[in-house]
């Protein structure tokens, strides 16, 4: 029925039009499509107060499962930023080629991958283009460039909080789901190598800059596919930007361009590497605790685990009898994070990289940067799961399945963009959609980590042109209050990107790989 | 907590920390509250909930 439709679509219907015509960032908007769903779930669907108070509990596993990784994610960037790192590493880069296109791969596509990597938050954006101001870019081409570099990192990329939220969204393991989206983000990437050099350097950096796209593109998303379907998701993103940035520090003086510096024998490889040495720790870590088996079966020994009754609605919709989401304490992606932090704050401190007072910067600055994003997620999980168990998002998938039948695969990706552009983040998108494609690509017998992998790396390209991001692109690259020019330029780009990752995913279910 | 520009700015902190704690804490009580089959406490918990969604959006 088109009533039952439009009722379950409405919590999504108000956080978008609450985001888009009024501005309100998601923390604000979340908590009003939380107040939606509950009402409509339980005046129309049939949702009770113990299912509703159930849905309550399953997203709490599932919001501690994915804002443990975004707290931590952020605190390591912040213990690597408190102490220079990050600053060391973004002057280092534009000594090794005077090349303009070049040195728009360097650092708005290898190096600012590399950040979304290990921080995300619009970091890429707000820390390359200045650098990029700095080398004689324009304004405008500042912030299209690391915009359109970073976006097939988004993903894995802040150590794959994104990922872990289509996890949590799901229900589906990271091993089924890694290999469809790191095979499309992998894709992606090279798009985005190429539109990087097109916004440096128009259509002669295209052919001019082919190998080096492809070089670092291959190298990259086979570093991404490499670790993501190797349980090594968390550092997929990071891993992908930190072998693009080795190479392309190879590379980079092939391309030295008109005005050759010799400035590269000047470059204090020492500090280099100590700057690396918070983000070295981190893949240390990572590959001890989940290679070797002794150390990950005694982590593993701590874990929440909660289970549930089945849960009907009264009109009839069955949600079985299960565990929520088991998060693994001492093994968790979050607590990873959470040991590279301290480690790397040691080394940083040892090497004498901190001022007074620099631990409680890093402890508050986290905190306040993280507390926003955290209602967001909270309200918008909620919000989801109160959706799925109520069985509105089966009433809505059943509706898009009718709709578009057989075009869906096409319409996937969009649908992922189109969360994120209006939620702001990747993660949200998969909060909000990943369970409806999921449903609808059932319905429609579509293999599932396909259709998912459409879905995040649509959301990963559009969260690109997210009204937050572009706002804090343009202020750091002086574009403040001409964000409309921004956006108008990027829209042509990523628009350009999901139409092919669309058509590719469309292509993969009619050669009987969805 | 140190740091903020200004004493709005530390007031709207708080006030999402207050947020986010009636979001997120009352789900641990919900679950022995619908088990133990004390409607009156979900009732009471989901409207804690509700409240601390409304901060939020107040306060964002």
């Amino acid at each position: 029925m088109l009533a039952d439709w439009i009722l379950a679509f409405a919590p999504i219907l108000v956080i978008l039009f609450l985001m888009i015509r009024f501005q309100w960032g998601a923390a604000k908007a979340g908590p009003a499509g939380w107040l939606v769903a509950v009402v409509v779930a339980a005046g129309r669907f049939g949702a009770g107060i113990d299912l509703l108070a159930l849905a309550q509990v399953k997203a709490l596993l599932l919001t501690l499962d994915v804002l443990l990784i975004v707290w931590a994610a952020f605190l390591l960037y912040r213990v690597a930023d408190e102490a220079g790192a990050i600053d060391i590493i973004g002057k280092t880069l534009p000594r090794l080629t005077a090349d303009r296109g070049m040195q728009a791969l360097l650092i708005g596509w290898a190096f600012a991958s590399f950040l979304q990597g290990v921080g995300g938050f619009g970091v890429p954006v707000a820390v390359t283009a200045p650098l990029l101001v700095g080398l004689g870019f324009s304004p405008l081409a500042a912030v299209l460039i690391p915009s359109l570099g970073h976006a097939w990192a988004v993903t894995f990329g802040s150590l794959a909080s994104s990922f872990q939220a289509l996890i949590a969204a799901t229900g589906l393991p990271g091993e089924t789901l890694a290999p469809a989206s790191a095979t499309l983000l992998g894709l992606a990437g090279f798009g985005c190598g190429f539109m990087v050099a097109h916004a440096a350097d128009g259509w002669k950096a295209l052919r001019r800059l082919a190998f080096p796209v492809l070089l670092l593109g291959t190298l990259m998303s086979a570093a991404q596919y490499g670790l993501a379907t190797n349980g090594l998701w968390n550092i997929g993103g990071f891993g992908g930007g930190m072998v693009g940035l080795a190479v392309g520090i190879l590379i980079a003086p092939w391309y030295r361009g008109e005005q050759s510096q010799k400035s590269e024998s000047r470059l204090d490889r020492r500090s280099v590497l100590l700057a690396l040495s918070g983000y070295l720790a981190l893949i240390a870590i990572t590959l001890l605790v989940q290679l070797v088996p002794p150390i990950r079966a005694f982590l593993g020994r701590f874990a929440i685990q909660v289970s549930f009754p089945e849960m009907r609605t009264s009109l009839g919709y069955l949600t079985p009898a299960g565990y929520g989401r088991v998060i693994p304490l001492f093994r968790h992606a979050g607590a990873i994070l959470g040991y590279a932090s301290l480690t790397a704050f040691l080394i940083y401190k040892r090497a004498g990289l901190y001022s007074a007072g620099a631990a409680q910067r890093i402890v508050s600055g986290t905190i306040r940067r993280v507390m926003s994003s955290s209602l967001g997620i909270a309200s918008m999980v909620a919000m989801a799961v109160v959706m799925s168990h109520g069985g509105m998002t089966d009433t809505l998938a059943r509706g898009l399945a009718g709709a578009v039948g057989s075009l869906f695969p096409l319409a996937s990706p969009w649908i992922g963009a189109l969360g994120a552009f209006m939620t702001g983040s990747n993660t949200n998108s998969n909060v909000i959609f990943a369970m409806l494609q999921q449903r609808t690509a059932e319905l429609l017998g579509y293999r599932l980590p396909l259709i998912l992998g459409a879905q995040t790396t649509g959301g990963a390209i559009g969260s690109v042109v997210a009204p937050t991001k572009i706002i804090v692109g343009a202020s750091t690259a002086g574009m403040a209050g001409k964000e409309g020019i921004v956006l108008r330029s990027l829209l042509i780009y990523i628009a350009i990107l999901i139409a092919g990752v669309s058509l590719l995913v469309f292509a993969f279910t009619k050669v009987g790989l969805g | 907590m140190s740091g903020y520009k200004s004493s709005s700015e530390r007031d709207k902190f708080r006030l999402q920390t207050v947020a986010l704690s009636l979001i997120l804490l009352p789900a641990l009580p919900l679950y022995v509250a619908v088990h133990a089959g004390l409607h009156w406490a979900s009732w009471i918990l989901m409207g804690l909930i509700a409240v601390g969604m409304v901060v939020g959006m107040w306060v964002s």
